[in-house]
């Protein structure tokens, strides 16, 4: 579009604003064709127009030298091409891998007994509670209560009933039992009478749970979502329907029991009102592992009493349970 | 406007705002902080800005902000009176440091015109979109300019 706001022809009256025109490029082909032929006929007017396209400014070769402090980046991504699908692939195969095996021994380090269960056996008549050196004792009847209130068994709670109340003597016995783990496990192989078994491996941060089979047997359950504890004789003789059911979330249990062979009848009551001792030991194991529940089952194994410990009328249980 | 437009835009167009600017204001500071506040601002409002439209935006952000810094500073009737400081710079021969001579005695308004003209190429419709003009004031303000360079001149060529 040229700026033209007037319809006339260029004479010389009106030539230098056609000039203008002509030098600020604001005409059309044919008004600069009509300058153009105004001039070859108006020679004296070719100073003046000579004059004015003087006026015209050239550009000045001018750098701004700080361009680059006004460019933006921001916007824009970087992106690292990968090169080859195989190598791709092999990244991919290679970080995979990586992240299993970090997975996988990470999951081993985690191979450590639990601390402060608590286990229930549905038989009253048959259970007891001992303490340990770990878990702070508490109010036995308080506790059972707490713990019925809890709601089922299993999810790393385990109840116990009837639990008689701590005496100091029993914390007295702990605390001989505490001083090294090498010296119990040795302490507990040698005890035969089940009146007086104690199985302890505190130095593998057992806990005491309660269960006495009457034939010192073994009974072993696992379960992958379900942890049970299965006495198969009770202490009177006769097949016991109830079981000690612990629920956690582990892979497989193993459970060693000790017990007495031949409970006389006056142990039996004395079992019955909570002055009994044996020994049980619960131990949470993956059955791919056999070898670690074989060394579990011998640390279990039914050992000598100690005819110097009042054992009589204690009960100890210890869990050893491991997650995978 | 993207950013990578707008980087095009700092590329095609700094040069010649610099220019402008510098030709204008004749300060070397004054032209670096308004071409670097004309592309602030440029770049504030980018997604409001056609791109086809950025150059003509660029020099009006420009020009507005050099009148204003001149009305602020009141530098336009001091200066005559000082020495120039871009005057001092060496010019290519001696038709254009007297047309440097001729440009700095026009107006403010003049002279922005004519460096609109000549150096930017702007039409008298865009120069008076930038300006805030009409074409006609732009036509004739421009003419005058002219004429008064002319005049210049033809003074200059007879003391020589």
């Amino acid at each position: 579009m040229y700026f033209k706001d007037y319809v006339m022809d260029i004479n010389r009256t009106n030539y230098e604003s056609f000039f203008l025109l002509y030098l600020d490029r604001e005409l059309n082909v044919a008004d600069r064709q009509a300058v153009e032929n105004f001039l070859q006929e108006h020679a004296d007017l070719q100073k003046e127009f000579s004059l004015l396209q003087q006026t015209i400014q050239l550009p000045a070769e001018l750098v701004f030298e700080q361009k680059e402090s006004l460019y933006h980046r921001e916007g824009k991504r970087r992106f690292i091409p990968i090169y080859g699908l195989r190598i791709a692939a092999g990244l991919a195969l290679i970080l995979t891998a990586g992240w299993y095996m970090m997975t996988v021994l990470k999951n081993h380090e985690q191979l450590l007994p639990v601390l402060g269960r608590k286990i229930t056996t549905p038989d009253v008549n048959h259970t007891q509670t001992v303490t340990t050196p770990i878990e702070p004792p508490t109010a036995g009847n308080t506790r059972s209560q707490n713990l019925d209130q809890a709601g089922p068994v299993g999810e790393n709670d385990l109840t116990l009933n009837n639990k008689p109340e701590r005496t100091p003597q029993m914390v007295k016995k702990q605390k001989q039992n505490g001083k090294g783990s090498q010296r119990n496990m040795a302490d507990d192989r040698k005890i035969e009478n089940p009146d007086s078994r104690v199985v302890k491996a505190q130095g593998l941060r057992s806990e005491p749970v309660q269960a006495i089979p009457e034939d010192g047997g073994m009974a072993a359950g696992h379960s992958n979502t379900a942890v049970e504890l299965q006495s198969s004789v009770n202490y009177r003789g006769t097949p016991d329907p109830g079981t000690a059911t612990i629920k956690a979330q582990m892979p497989a249990l193993l459970v060693a029991a000790t017990g007495k062979k031949d409970v006389p009848d006056s142990e039996n009551s004395a079992l019955a009102n909570g002055s009994t001792e044996n020994a049980i030991s619960v131990i949470a194991l993956n059955d791919k592992h056999k070898a670690i529940a074989g060394f579990f089952k011998k640390l279990t194994r039914p050992l000598p009493a100690d005819e110097t410990a009042d054992n009589n009328k204690k009960l100890r249980v210890s869990v050893f349970q491991f997650s995978y | 406007m993207t950013a990578e437009d707008y980087n095009d835009c700092v590329k095609l167009y700094a040069d010649g705002l610099y220019r402008f600017m510098l030709k204008s204001t004749r300060r070397v500071e004054d032209a670096r902080d308004l071409v670097q506040s004309s592309f602030a601002k440029l770049w504030e409002h980018r997604a409001e800005v056609n791109v086809q439209k950025s150059k003509s935006y660029l020099f009006t952000i420009a020009y507005h902000k050099m009148i204003d810094l001149n009305r602020k500073n009141s530098r336009l009737e001091f200066r005559d009176s000082l020495p120039d400081r871009f005057e001092s710079q060496p010019a290519n021969n001696g038709l254009k440091a007297i047309l440097d001579k001729a440009l700095s005695r026009l107006s403010e308004r003049q002279r922005s015109l004519v460096l609109l003209k000549d150096y930017e190429g702007y039409s008298y419709e865009e120069i008076a979109e930038i300006t805030g003009l009409n074409s006609g004031q732009v036509k004739i303000t421009l003419h005058r300019a002219r004429l008064q360079l002319k005049e210049w001149l033809v003074s200059v060529e007879n003391v020589l």
